[in-house]
């Protein structure tokens, strides 16, 4: 974890360590499916294998899977074959991620999140589930995003993927408005009669 | 004017009383007062100047649309201009001063322009300052004279970040009807935003009740119920101000702006109650009815002690019920209509019974004004033979004047969204029509002015609005009736030749000023609008558009009904630009090796949205030392250049080939396994938009880059394309997934050798050939591409591995002296090689062929985008034609980058790219110019102090014409 903003209402944690691949193409689906992963059905869906690796197929036919554990020897090895170009195959193709991942959470989550992206992600916390979901392939603050909220116990962790080229960008910049959520400086809260 | 006793619902905490200075002078009020309501309940009535003619200008509707009373305001944290008094609330230590003044409120040194004003027509400034030579002058003085308040450039920035809100149903105001709105939707299982400009729920149903208690306790109950509904989430204080599509709502909330998404909208803004328009009506004092019934209400000030009330509908009658209640002596009520309605009548007779003068077919012809300024009495007006004229009676003594004359509906979102309203020529008012999908209108925009019917209709827009977002519900379908009795005159403006009858308080605007636009041509609704500015002020029309069109109609003998009244556009409401500007996010790329960039000394530069080294700072060495230090190193040993801002992606699949044929200007279905060709990209009119260098790594799989600003936009657009021609090519981005250096100079193999088992050798990997293999222990993509004109090697590797490699590289080279290079560095090798950068030597209009790029143009194929329009172009004469040009050596005026290249006068091109080459020891350049301009074998370039350069066109490329040295490596030399 290379950063971490431990916070009263708003957590950010770095998983960009995590093990993981990408691929997509025609054969992609069978291909993970011989690998006896768990793969979700409808577009923009994921699921957690035995809650310890994640699947989640972005748009249709492109596929992130991504160990929930820092390290992971399968997916390691998975990946490694996968960007082998002495092992390419016929319509599968290998996805390289090496995303800035942030995992959001904490009571405050959603008003940071209502500040930087013009996804109701409220709606989607109330339907929150810990082994599948919903994902969103949405913008955050200029962003190109993947973004899954997961129940996590009581609450609801929101994993963001983004480009690793706007990590330093994106992190320091959700970390600062944490930082405002959690500051003293009074927010608007809408007035009760 | 006095604080009144206490009132039910008042807004105000008597408990808290609040010391607050105005212009200078100490004022007291209470917790909940707004600047106006304590400056009123104080004795003042003065509150601004106008914005033309600084005249005096008091209260008038004290609904957060008061623009006359604008002030600035001085708080610990600094001074903010422009804050409207009539919702400014008050706080402890507030200094509060006139803006539009000089030398303060009461003693304004403009205000002889008041005297002025027949100079000082509508156009005026238009054909007075319309000279070229004066005009810069003209425009300090009007701004001058014009200011509105001073920005305080050392005021603290507060957060006013925006946020996004979302719900089922958005409910615009929060009167009678936007309540019964949204509690029937909450009820339907909605979840409802339920937004008001004002701090506190209830709209009319707090102020214009008339003394009936009844309605009182319903709007009470309904406030209850509305604020402790759990599916009803409130936001006052908070102005909706624009509407945009699919249901987006602009919320302007007190410390930032919101953005509401809803799945349908109810507006429920009720009506603005508009001004009688009669000589001197501005005066302080003169008030709209419902002003003077919000003041009593809701801050307990009485804003007269003996009023006059003109007034065209039952409400007048109401606010004369409310005035007497609150102890205000009602001198007269003058009825503009000659038989007033029912239910006036009845109010009216009662009123009569009370001792209250009762004038019908009467209005006010003018107002006078006492010593202060302020409204002392009025001068009657009689209507006769269709027409206002001037009454012989006497005078009527009133320190107060209200008007209650009509209404227009808060129709500007509606119109925003789409909404076409027509007028109703029975109630005097503009009506909407059917509504775009999950849009509904309830209340008084609907025309209903009944209490009890405002809440049915309010109930049924809440359930409609329900329904329309599936919730089920039974109700929702009553049709509620429009009430018998207009609210609104057809002509409540009274003539007067000394004029000052204003129909726009923000711009002093007069009947005639609009008469004379019409006369002058400017006769319809926008061209009127465009010339007198009249709706064009803060208030945006709130208050005289209407007048306004009343006035076009008579001018032009038309009924009102065949103008079209104009929309204003969002923002319609005033919004502080912090809220505007809210957090501001500028989102930064940065390669792998960033922080390696910046242990090394690197400048920075933005290119595109990536942050990348311009340079590497020396010591004791200045810019342009280091820039030709880190040139030379390229050209005599060997450098390293960050080059992963470069657009990356992969094309998959047995189409990929023909989809880059199609894509490309070049031929790459043909391009050999292990190869890599460089490659143009045309839009449909045979345009450059980007170039690039396409590898191909097996028989079905290639990897090209593109230029660093457009990698996102030609990913999308090729994702576009492949869908649009049906291909079945997998594509994939990988340009922030992979690190990207290029290595160059004569002794970058040596270099390179040292860390891969791949054989250099040219046999082996030859010019423009593509490896993969391992670098350093990590997976590469290696190109041996003439990037900078030597032998070099770009590598392509997981970003996260890229500060590995890079140092691994660092280190292998620091016995040949490896140095790092940056942009400036790059830019210079690459113009010594002549090649061009795309949308720096190109630009919008430039094809292939003007560029002499004709050999990466294969005419030949089948198809690809812009091969059509190329053709069509080669068969014509070139506009444009990209040239090399060089100085001879020796001292020169600067010549830089946009400046123009002169033949005969005229205008025959610019220069694109330029600088001085330490390698060839003289200024090169390339420019974009006309044919002619490139035959004369001379550019004549216009420098920066007007000198005139005379270069000589030479060809291109400028250093090593053969490409030896990129090709083999071997020592090239100089062209």
């Amino acid at each position: 974890m290379s950063s971490t903003a431990r916070r009263a209402s708003v957590t950010l944690a770095d998983r960009s360590a995590r093990p993981r691949f990408g691929c997509k193409g025609p054969a992609a689906e069978a291909w993970l499916r011989d690998l006896g992963l768990e793969i979700p059905v409808p577009a923009n869906s994921w699921s957690c294998e035995r809650g310890d690796v994640l699947v989640a197929r972005l748009a249709t036919s492109e596929f992130l899977v991504e160990s929930l554990s820092p390290a992971n020897a399968r997916i390691d090895e998975i990946a490694h074959s996968l960007l082998d170009p002495a092992q390419r195959r016929t319509a599968l193709y290998p996805v390289l991620r090496q995303d800035r991942v942030l995992e959001l959470g904490g009571a405050r989550a959603n008003d940071l999140l209502v500040e930087t992206c013009n996804v109701d992600f409220r709606a989607l916390e109330r339907g929150a589930q810990a082994a599948q979901g919903p994902l969103v392939l949405t913008s955050m603050i200029g962003v190109g995003v993947t973004v899954i909220p997961r129940r996590d116990g009581p609450g609801v962790t929101y994993t963001i993927w983004c480009d690793p080229s706007f990590g330093h960008y994106f992190e320091s910049t959700l970390e600062a408005i944490a930082d405002e959520l959690t500051s003293p400086v009074p927010l608007f809260e809408e007035k009760q009669e | 004017m006095k604080r009144l006793g206490p009132q039910a619902g008042e807004w105000i905490d008597r408990s808290r009383p609040i010391g607050f200075t105005f212009e200078g002078r100490r004022y007291r009020g209470f917790s909940g007062d707004t600047l106006t309501s304590a400056l009123l309940a104080s004795g003042e009535r003065t509150l601004g100047r106008s914005f033309k003619y600084h005249r005096r200008r008091g209260a008038l509707s004290v609904a957060n649309h008061d623009v006359n009373a604008v002030v600035q305001v001085r708080r610990v944290h600094g001074s903010v201009p422009n804050e409207r008094a009539d919702t400014l609330a008050i706080e402890e230590g507030l200094e509060a001063f006139a803006v539009n003044t000089q030398g303060g409120l009461e003693r304004d040194g403009r205000a002889w322009l008041d005297r002025f004003s027949a100079f000082l027509p509508v156009g005026f400034y238009y054909k007075a300052f319309h000279s070229r030579r004066w005009f810069p002058y003209w425009e300090r003085r009007i701004r001058d004279l014009a200011g509105l308040g001073s920005v305080d450039l050392k005021a603290p920035r507060r957060p006013t970040a925006k946020r996004y809100e979302f719900a089922d149903v958005a409910v615009v105001g929060a009167g009678p009807s936007g309540l019964a709105a949204a509690l029937a939707a909450a009820e339907a299982g909605a979840d409802v935003v339920l937004a008001d400009e004002h701090p506190h729920l209830g709209g009319s149903g707090t102020y214009a009740l008339g003394s009936d208690p009844a309605a009182a306790q319903r709007v009470a109950e309904m406030k209850q119920a509305a604020g402790s509904h759990a599916r009803i989430r409130r936001f006052t204080s908070t102005a909706a101000v624009g509407y945009y599509a699919d249901h987006w709502l602009a919320l302007d909330a007190p410390d930032r702006l919101l953005k509401l998404r809803a799945r349908s909208v109810v507006f429920a803004q009720g009506a603005y109650e508009q001004p009688a328009v009669f000589r001197n009506n501005d005066l302080p004092g003169i008030l709209l009815a419902s002003g003077a019934q919000r003041l009593m209400r809701r801050y307990a000030v009485a804003p007269a002690s003996r009023v006059a009330i003109v007034t065209a509908n039952v409400h007048g009658y109401r606010a004369a019920i409310d005035a007497r209640a609150a102890g205000i002596e009602v001198t007269a009520v003058l009825d503009l209509r000659e038989r007033p309605g029912t239910q006036s009548h009845l109010l009216g007779e009662m009123l009569r019974a009370q001792g209250v003068r009762l004038l019908t077919g009467a209005a006010v012809y003018a107002a006078q004004a006492d010593s202060k300024g302020c409204v002392a009495a009025l001068e009657l007006a009689e209507w006769r033979d269709g027409a206002w004229h001037p009454a012989t009676s006497d005078p009527i003594a009133a320190d107060g004047i209200w008007m209650s004359v009509g209404f227009a509906p808060a129709d500007a979102l509606l119109r925003q969204a789409g909404a076409r309203l027509h007028y109703d020529a029975r109630m005097n008012q503009f009506l909407p029509g059917a509504l775009p999908p999950g849009l509904f209108a309830c209340g008084k925009t609907n025309g209903i002015y009944d209490f009890d019917a405002r809440l049915a209709d309010g109930a049924r827009a809440g359930a409609a609005a329900a329904r329309h977002c599936g919730f089920e519900t039974h109700r929702g379908h009553e049709a509620v009736g429009v009430p018998v009795e207009p609210a609104s005159h057809p002509w409540p403006i009274v003539d007067h030749p000394k004029a000052k009858n204003f129909v726009d308080f923000d711009e002093d605007l007069q009947v005639k000023d609009l008469e004379n636009a019409i006369q002058e041509g400017f006769d319809s609704a926008e061209l009127m609008k465009r010339y007198t500015t009249v709706g064009m002020g803060p208030s945006q029309g709130k208050h005289s558009s209407l007048n306004a069109l009343r006035v076009l109609a008579r001018a032009r003998g038309l009924a009102l009904e065949s103008l079209a009244p104009t929309t204003a556009r969002p923002m319609f409401h005033p919004v502080p630009l912090s809220h505007l500007a809210g957090r501001g996010f500028t989102p930064e790329r940065r390669t792998p090796m960033d922080g390696e960039h910046e242990r090394l000394g690197a400048v920075w530069m933005p290119a595109g949205n990536w942050r990348r080294p311009e340079y590497y700072r020396r010591p004791d060495r200045s810019r342009e030392e280091c820039i030709a230090a880190e040139v030379k190193a390229v050209r005599e040993g060997v450098a390293l250049i960050d080059v992963g801002t470069l657009g990356k992606i992969e094309a998959h699949g047995a189409a990929a080939g023909p989809f880059l044929d199609r894509v490309y200007s070049g031929r790459f279905d043909t391009l050999k396994p292990g190869m890599t060709r460089y490659g143009l990209m045309l839009d449909e009119s045979g345009v450059i938009i980007d170039d690039g260098v396409i590898a191909r790594l097996a028989p079905e799989v290639f990897y090209f880059t593109t230029t660093t600003g457009n990698s996102a936009t030609i990913f999308r657009e090729l994702g576009r394309l492949a869908t649009g021609w049906g291909m079945a090519v997998g594509l994939v981005n990988l340009t922030g997934q992979l690190a990207a250096f290029n290595l160059a100079g004569p002794r970058s193999r040596q270099v390179l050798a040292k860390l891969t088992s791949l054989d250099l050798a040219d046999a082996a990997f030859p010019y423009l050939g593509v490896r993969e293999a391992q670098v350093a222990g990590v997976p590469a993509r290696l190109m041996r591409v003439g990037f900078v004109g030597e032998l070099g090697y770009e590598i392509h590797i997981p970003a996260s591995q890229g500060a590995g490699v890079w140092n691994a590289v660092r280190t292998a080279g620091a016995e040949p002296g490896i140095v790092p290079f940056g942009v400036e560095a790059q830019r210079m090798l690459r113009l010594e090689k002549g090649h061009i950068i795309v949308s720096q030597d190109t630009d919008g209009l430039t094809n292939p062929l003007e560029i002499g790029a004709g050999w990466a143009v294969k005419m030949d194929k089948p198809f690809f985008t812009g091969q059509r329009s190329l053709a069509i172009i080669a068969k014509g004469a070139r506009r444009q034609q990209l040239v090399g040009f060089a100085l001879e050596p020796g001292p020169a005026p600067a010549v830089k980058e946009c400046h123009l290249v002169i033949r005969q006068g005229r205008i025959a091109g610019r220069v694109t790219s330029v600088g001085r080459s330490p390698t060839l020891g003289r200024t090169i350049g390339l420019a974009l110019v006309a044919p002619a301009a490139a035959k004369d074998g001379v550019l004549h370039i216009r420098v920066d102090d007007h000198a005139m350069v005379h270069a000589p066109v030479v060809p291109t490329p400028f250093y090593d014409a053969a490409g030896s040295r990129q090709k083999s490596g071997a020592s090239g030399g100089a062209a």
